[in-house]
C-alpha cells in the first residue's frame, strides 16, 4: 500500500529532475572516472562548469594528491563497497573542500562499470578547524614565552647569586622557548662572560638583543636557527619572539645591576666581618695574655739562670767542659720553647683573609692545646683534651676554628674562676656524630643565667668586665659559615657545656663558587 | 742526708727553671734539692734540716702560698724566698706579710738570688741557734728544785735576799745558799745575765704571792 503511494508521488517527478534538485552534489562516472553526469549542486560545490567538468576535466581541477588517489580507485570487483574521500577542488584561486561518498557501480559482466559520488561542502568546517589549529599554535607559542620569562625568574632565584650560572642556564631556556626549538641555538655574552649552547654557530637566521647595564651596552642575547624555516614577521621569527628576546635582555640587565650591587655589599660585609673576627681573636688573646706572658717568662728565666750559672762555673775555673756544653744545650732548648709559644701566638693574632683548606682536625687541636693549658694553669685550672682517635679531615679555616675553641675554653676558665667549684677541670671533647665532628667544651663553673639564653649569642653581650661581648656571636657566625651549628646545655652537676659541629662532607660545598 | 748541713730546697713546677736554679745554687757551693710540686716537698720535709726554701708562687695544685700556710701551721722556721712573675707582685707582698723571708722577680739577677739565699740561710742558722739556746736554758730551769725556782723567780723580779727570806719564810742564810745554787745551775755570772736568760725563754714564773 505504502509502495503504491510512494510510486504515486514519484510519478509526478522525472528521476532526472529529482537528482538535479537533490541538496547534495552528485556525479556519475564511468570506470575510467570520466564524468557521465553531474547535477547542479555538484557544480556549485566544486566551482566547476559543465565544460571544465566533462570527461576527465573535473579530475584536472583536483589537488594533485587527490587526483592521484582517485586514479587508483580499485575496489573489489565482486562486491561494491561504499567509501569516503575528502577532495580539494581548485578553481580561480579558491579551494573548495568536499566530503565525498563513493559508491562503485558493479556490472555483472564487466565488473566495475562506474562510480556514483555524492558530495557535501566541508570548506567552512575545514577552515574553522584550521583557524583553531593556528590559534592553538599561537597560544602554545605565547605559553612558551611566558614559560621562558617565568623560567628566567626561577633561574635567577636559584642561582645563588652567581651571574655565570644565570647566563649559562638562560641559553638553554632560550632554545626551548623559540618556535623551532629543534634547530635553535643560543648565546649570551655579558661583561667578559660568554655562554652558548653546544650547537651554537653563526647562522644567517638569527635574532639579537643588547643587554644594557645602567644604560650602557654590556652584552647581548642571541638566538639563531641552524636551518631555514618559513618566513615570518622577522625572518623566520615571530614578532612575539622579538618581544621575548628584548624582555630577556632587559631582565638580564637588571639582574646584573642587582647582583653587582649585592656583591659590593657582600664584599664590604665580608671585609667588616673579617676585621671583627680578627679583633675578637686578638681580644681573646688579650684575655690570655697574662698566662702567655707567664709561659714565656718561664723559659726566659731558665735561660738567664743557666747563663749566669755557666758564668760562675767558668769564673770558678771549672774545667768540666761537658757540663758547660750540656748547660748550653739546655739554654737553647729553653729559648726555643719560648720562641714556640710566641710563634703560635703570632699565628693566631696575624691578620689574614679567611681561607678554607682540607685539614686534619686532630692537628688543628694540637696547635692550641699548649696555649689552652697555659691559660688554664695560670688560673689553677686543668684543661683536658679528650679527642677521638683519627678525627676526620674537613675543609675549614683552621685559625677561625681554633679561635672558636679557644674562645669557648676561655669562657670555661672564666666561669670556673667565677664559680670557684670543687671541680676545676675544663674538658674539651671532639667526637664523630653522623657526618659531623662534634666539639664540646664543658666547665663546672658559675653557669649561665636562666634569662640569658637569647642574649648569649648576641653581639656585645658580656658578663665579663674586660670582654667586648663579641666572642660567642663571632664564634657562632664562624661555625654557621662552616655549615655547622652551635648550642649549649646546662650541666646537671653545674656549669655549662658548649657544643658546635663541623660537617665533614658539606663543608666542601662552601669551598667553590 | 745530713741534718746539720744547710740545704737550699727548690720547689718549682717548671723543669727548666728548677734545673737552672739547681745549677746556679750548686755553682756557689751550696747543697740543693729540687721538687716539682709542693706536695713532693711536704712528703720529704724534715723540720730539723737547716737551710732555706726557694718557692714558686704560682703552681698547679698546691700553690706556693698554700705551702707557706701549711708550713706555718707546722711551726716551721724554714725561711722562704718566693719567686714571682712580674704580674704576681701583689701575691708576693701577701707572702711577705705572711712571714716570707723575701722574694725575687723573674727573671732575676743571680747575685740577688744568691745573696738572698745566703742571707736566709744565715738567718735560719741564727734562729736555730737562738732556739737551741732557749731550749738549753729551759732545761737548766727544769733542773732547779721547786724551792730554788721560787728563789730564782724572786731574784729575777729584783727582790733582795731579805725580802725573799721573809716572803718564803726562810732564813737569810738559806736563801743565800739557794741563790748560789741557782746561779751555778743556770751558769749565770751575774743577776743581769740570769734575768736576760730567763726573759729569752717562754718561761712563766708561777704566781709569786
Amino acid at each position: 500500500m505504502q509502495g503504491d503511494q510512494t510510486a504515486g508521488w514519484l510519478s509526478d517527478y522525472r528521476a532526472e529532475e529529482l537528482i538535479e534538485a537533490a541538496p547534495v552534489g552528485i556525479i556519475l562516472t564511468d570506470a575510467k572516472k570520466h564524468c557521465l553526469y553531474a547535477n547542479r549542486h555538484w557544480y556549485r560545490l566544486t566551482g566547476l562548469t559543465l565544460d571544465s567538468s566533462s570527461d576527465d576535466g573535473w579530475l584536472n581541477s583536483l589537488h594533485p594528491d587527490d587526483r592521484a588517489r582517485i586514479l587508483c580507485w580499485a575496489p573489489p570487483t565482486t562486491e561494491a563497497k561504499e567509501f569516503s574521500e575528502e577532495l580539494h577542488f581548485e578553481s580561480d584561486g579558491t579551494v573548495n573542500i568536499v566530503a565525498t561518498r563513493v559508491l562503485p557501480l558493479i556490472d555483472e559482466v564487466r565488473g566495475i562499470s562506474g562510480y556514483l559520488c555524492a558530495v557535501t561542502d566541508v570548506t567552512r568546517e575545514r577552515e574553522t578547524e584550521q583557524a583553531l589549529r593556528t590559534l592553538t599554535h599561537d597560544l602554545r607559542e605565547r605559553v612558551k614565552e611566558l614559560n621562558c620569562l617565568f623560567g628566567l625568574s626561577h633561574i635567577v632565584e636559584h642561582s645563588g647569586g652567581s651571574l655565570a650560572r644565570i647566563l649559562r642556564d638562560t641559553t638553554r631556556l632560550l632554545v626551548a622557548s623559540w618556535e623551532h626549538s629543534d634547530v635553535a641555538c643560543a648565546r649570551v655574552e655579558m661583561g667578559g662572560l660568554e655562554f652558548e649552547t653546544d650547537n651554537f654557530i653563526d647562522t644567517r637566521w638569527r635574532q639579537r638583543a643588547d643587554i644594557l647595564v645602567h644604560g650602557k651596552p654590556s652584552g647581548s642575547v642571541e638566538v639563531g636557527y641552524l636551518e631555514e624555516r618559513p618566513e615570518q614577521d622577522e625572518g623566520p621569527f615571530q614578532t612575539e619572539e622579538r618581544k621575548l628576546i628584548d624582555a630577556v635582555a632587559e631582565r638580564l640587565g637588571r639582574v646584573t645591576e642587582r647582583l653587582r650591587a649585592e656583591q659590593r655589599v657582600n664584599e664590604r660585609e665580608q671585609e667588616l666581618r673579617e676585621r671583627l673576627t680578627h679583633l675578637t681573636r686578638v681580644s681573646v688573646m688579650g684575655e690570655m695574655a697574662s698566662g702567655i706572658a707567664h709561659e714565656v717568662s718561664q723559659p726566659l728565666t731558665a735561660v738567664s739562670t743557666y747563663a749566669q750559672a755557666c758564668r760562675r762555673l767558668l769564673g770558678a775555673d771549672m774545667t768540666d767542659k761537658t757540663l758547660i756544653l750540656d748547660v748550653l744545650d739546655r739554654i737553647s732548648k729553653e729559648a726555643l720553647r719560648a720562641g714556640e709559644v710566641l710563634h703560635r701566638l703570632k699565628d693566631l693574632i696575624r691578620k689574614r683573609e679567611s681561607e678554607r683548606v682540607i685539614c686534619d682536625i686532630g692537628e688543628l687541636f694540637r696547635g692550641i692545646e699548649n696555649l689552652a693549658e697555659i691559660d688554664g694553669r695560670l688560673h689553677d685550672i686543668r684543661v683536658l683534651f679528650e679527642l677521638d682517635d683519627a678525627l676526620a679531615e674537613a675543609a675549614v679555616d683552621e685559625i677561625q676554628i681554633q679561635q672558636v675553641i679557644l674562645n669557648l675554653i676561655r669562657n670555661g676558665i672564666d666561669a670556673t674562676e667565677e664559680g670557684d667549684p670543687q671541680n676545676r677541670d675544663v674538658i674539651v671533647r671532639a667526637t664523630h656524630v653522623d657526618n659531623d665532628i662534634r666539639i664540646s667544651v664543658t666547665d663546672h663553673g658559675c653557669g649561665i643565667p636562666q634569662d640569658a639564653d637569647y642574649q648569649l649569642f648576641q653581639p656585645f653581650y658580656t658578663t665579663k668586665e674586660s670582654g667586648i661581648g663579641m666572642g660567642l656571636s663571632i664564634s657562632r657566625s664562624i661555625v654557621t659559615a662552616h655549615g655547622g651549628r652551635m648550642w649549649f646545655t646546662r650541666n646537671l652537676e653545674g656549669g655549662t657545656t658548649f657544643y658546635f659541629t663541623i660537617p665533614i662532607e658539606a663543608s666542601e660545598d662552601h669551598v667553590g663558587d | 742526708m745530713s741534718e746539720t748541713r744547710e740545704t737550699v730546697f727548690v720547689v718549682d713546677d717548671d723543669s727548666g727553671v728548677r734545673d737552672s736554679l739547681e745549677l746556679l745554687v750548686r755553682s756557689v757551693g751550696l747543697e740543693v734539692e729540687t721538687y716539682p710540686s709542693a706536695l713532693d716537698f711536704l712528703e720529704a720535709y724534715n723540720p730539723k734540716r737547716p737551710g732555706c726554701l726557694v718557692l714558686d708562687v704560682r703552681m698547679p695544685g698546691m700553690s706556693g702560698l698554700d705551702l707557706q700556710r701549711e708550713l706555718a701551721s707546722r711551726h716551721s722556721i724554714l725561711p722562704i724566698i718566693f719567686i714571682t712573675a712580674h704580674a704576681d707582685v701583689p701575691m708576693a707582698v701577701e707572702a711577705v706579710k705572711a712571714g716570707a723571708a723575701d722574694f725575687v722577680q723573674k727573671p732575676f739577677r743571680d747575685q740577688d738570688l744568691i745573696d738572698k739565699i745566703q742571707h736566709a740561710i744565715e738567718f735560719n742558722a741564727q734562729i736555730r741557734k737562738e732556739a737551741a739556746d732557749r731550749s738549753e736554758i729551759m732545761s737548766r730551769i727544769e733542773s732547779l728544785t721547786p724551792r730554788e725556782r721560787q728563789v730564782m723567780d724572786r731574784v729575777v723580779e729584783g727582790k733582795a735576799n731579805k725580802a725573799i727570806a721573809h716572803a718564803l719564810e726562810l732564813s737569810r742564810r738559806t736563801v743565800e745558799i739557794h741563790r748560789a745554787r741557782v746561779m751555778e745551775k743556770m751558769q749565770a755570772t751575774s743577776v743581769a745575765q740570769l734575768v736576760q736568760m730567763v726573759m729569752s725563754t717562754e718561761y712563766q714564773p708561777p704566781d709569786s704571792r
